[in-house]
């Protein structure tokens, strides 16, 4: 039985690569979100898959003394993602593209669809115009926080840089975001705080 | 965005997330790594001979090209399939350097599936996909470049090479999702008497040579000996891998190789395909090692 994220566990999967199957289970869903974040649900389906094959190809790098699973595994995810990084500045650029009004046609991608959902769409454009903008070590930073929700010192462990340099990097990226998105009420969004 | 609060923000993230990953999606993903871990733990033979892990339907042709070539138990490479063996196991008879896989039965034949970091003439500079340092893919007159376009059902015919890749594991059909045309199966060798033949090619993929094109379908000849019939739809994609030059392997780009391992970790490619991926698994072997092609000085020709 794998925890979430315990450290046991993690001592398991190294022994016992059968275990790596059950650390799959827990945290597919939750490294899926992060990169369909970022390149798409469709795309995610792959990377996620991979990035899973890549870390137990990979889990003797593993170190529980340096953290739990999760951030190790946001790392692998963040890395393959880095691979990607025209796809993803491609796909901003759409979202930020999408017009409002655009779920009504029917030939609106998934995507288009998605955005058009909720009455956030024009923010979700000058969201997805934000993120294009940002330099990548930043926009990692940011989404890793705030899209795979892991602290500061996860992100840390999981991007191989100081904690200070993550609270750097999310501090220039939230100012840019900010403006982009030009509302001082948003200072409890993930995004901007 | 006034009237917007938070927890819209929130929405918004999850709008970027999309739908969270159905079952099937998390399904494929546990197969093809239960498939690794038995690897890994020394059990090939119920690796080899567990069920294909369904063909992940993606936008992207690559990825369909790895599922189901991995479900096939092939490498496609240059148009080229192979047997492979995964790379990633101090257990292999070879040492195998990181990123590199190492095909089954072909001693120091190598494929490595990645990114293209640098062109450089003749030479390629690959990040593998599974890790491990850059790898130097060294190409010559002789070696078999392709990349992939666009095709329509229209173009296959009998003797027409195909890997198939679709619904209908264990059915008498395969409802194909998607075509690949001009992958050469095999170069002319068949399977030992030790490798058991996959199921249709392997599960929910057939590869192998096409006969008896007809309305809606045609049936594909696999290297061993199985007849697999194929329905098509208006829904099937199809693409073809066509001949190309390194000039057509932009930086960035994703691509396969196979060769013989050279001097320094460098591979002396004997194939290569653009926009494929590499499948991780252990399978039996597709057939005879291909010949070594003759390898030209890096730098000697240009992209």
């Amino acid at each position: 039985v794998v925890s979430r994220g315990g450290r046991d566990t993690a001592a398991d999967f190294r022994r016992d690569p059968e275990q790596f199957v059950a650390l799959y289970d827990t945290w597919f869903a939750s490294v899926h979100r992060y990169v369909a974040a970022r390149l798409g649900a469709a795309a995610a389906d792959d990377l996620t898959a991979e990035t899973f094959l890549v870390a137990f190809r990979k889990r003797d790098t593993f170190d529980p003394a340096r953290g739990e699973v999760r951030p190790w595994l946001f790392g692998i995810a963040t890395n393959l993602v880095a691979r990607h990084r025209r796809d993803e500045a491609r796909r901003y650029a759409a979202l930020a593209r999408v017009p409002a009004g655009r779920l009504d046609e029917p030939d609106a991608g998934p995507e288009e669809r998605a955005v058009a959902r909720v009455g956030a769409q024009r923010l979700a454009g000058r969201l997805a115009a934000a993120l294009a903008e940002l330099a990548a070590g930043d926009r990692d930073a940011l989404l890793i926080v705030a899209v795979g929700q892991l602290s500061y010192a996860e992100a840390a462990i999981a991007l191989d840089i100081p904690a200070g340099t993550v609270a750097s990097r999310i501090s220039r990226a939230r100012a840019k975001v900010r403006e982009a998105l030009g509302d001082d009420d948003l200072e409890d969004a993930p995004w901007t705080t | 965005v006034d009237d917007l609060t938070p927890r819209d923000l929130q929405a918004v993230a999850d709008l970027l997330a999309g739908p969270p990953p159905g079952d099937d999606v998390m399904a494929r993903g546990r197969d093809q790594l239960t498939r690794l871990v038995r690897a890994e733990s020394g059990d090939t033979e119920s690796g080899d001979q567990a069920p294909a892990a369904p063909v992940p339907l993606r936008h992207r042709f690559s990825r369909r090209v790895l599922a189901g070539a991995v479900a096939a138990g092939l490498l496609l490479a240059g148009g080229a399939a192979y047997g492979v063996t995964a790379g990633l196991s101090g257990r292999t008879p070879h040492p195998v350097p990181a990123g590199l896989i190492a095909v089954k039965g072909c001693p120091r034949f190598y494929a490595v599936g990645g990114t293209v970091q640098k062109v450089t003439g003749a030479t390629l500079v690959i990040q593998p996909s599974l890790g491990g340092p850059r790898v130097t893919v060294i190409t010559s007159a002789q070696t078999s470049i392709r990349h992939t376009t666009a095709s329509t059902v229209s173009a296959i015919a009998d003797g027409t090479q195909v890997l198939v890749t679709g619904d209908g594991y264990g059915q008498p059909a395969l409802a194909a999702h998607w075509i690949v045309i001009g992958l050469q199966l095999i170069r002319g060798s068949q399977p030992g008497p030790h490798q058991a033949p996959p199921q249709h090619g392997g599960g929910n993929v057939a590869a192998g040579t096409v006969t008896g094109v007809h309305s809606g379908g045609f049936t594909v000849l696999t290297p061993y000996g199985q007849r697999v019939r194929v329905t098509t739809s208006s829904s099937t994609g199809v693409s073809a891998l066509t001949p190309a030059s390194v000039g057509d392997l932009p930086a960035g780009g994703f691509l396969d190789a196979a060769g013989y391992l050279g001097p320094h970790g460098t591979l002396r490619a004997e194939s290569i395909a653009q926009g494929s991926h590499l499948p991780i698994a252990v399978f039996p072997p597709g057939g005879r090692c291909p010949s070594p092609a003759a390898t030209a000085s890096p730098g000697s020709s240009t992209s």
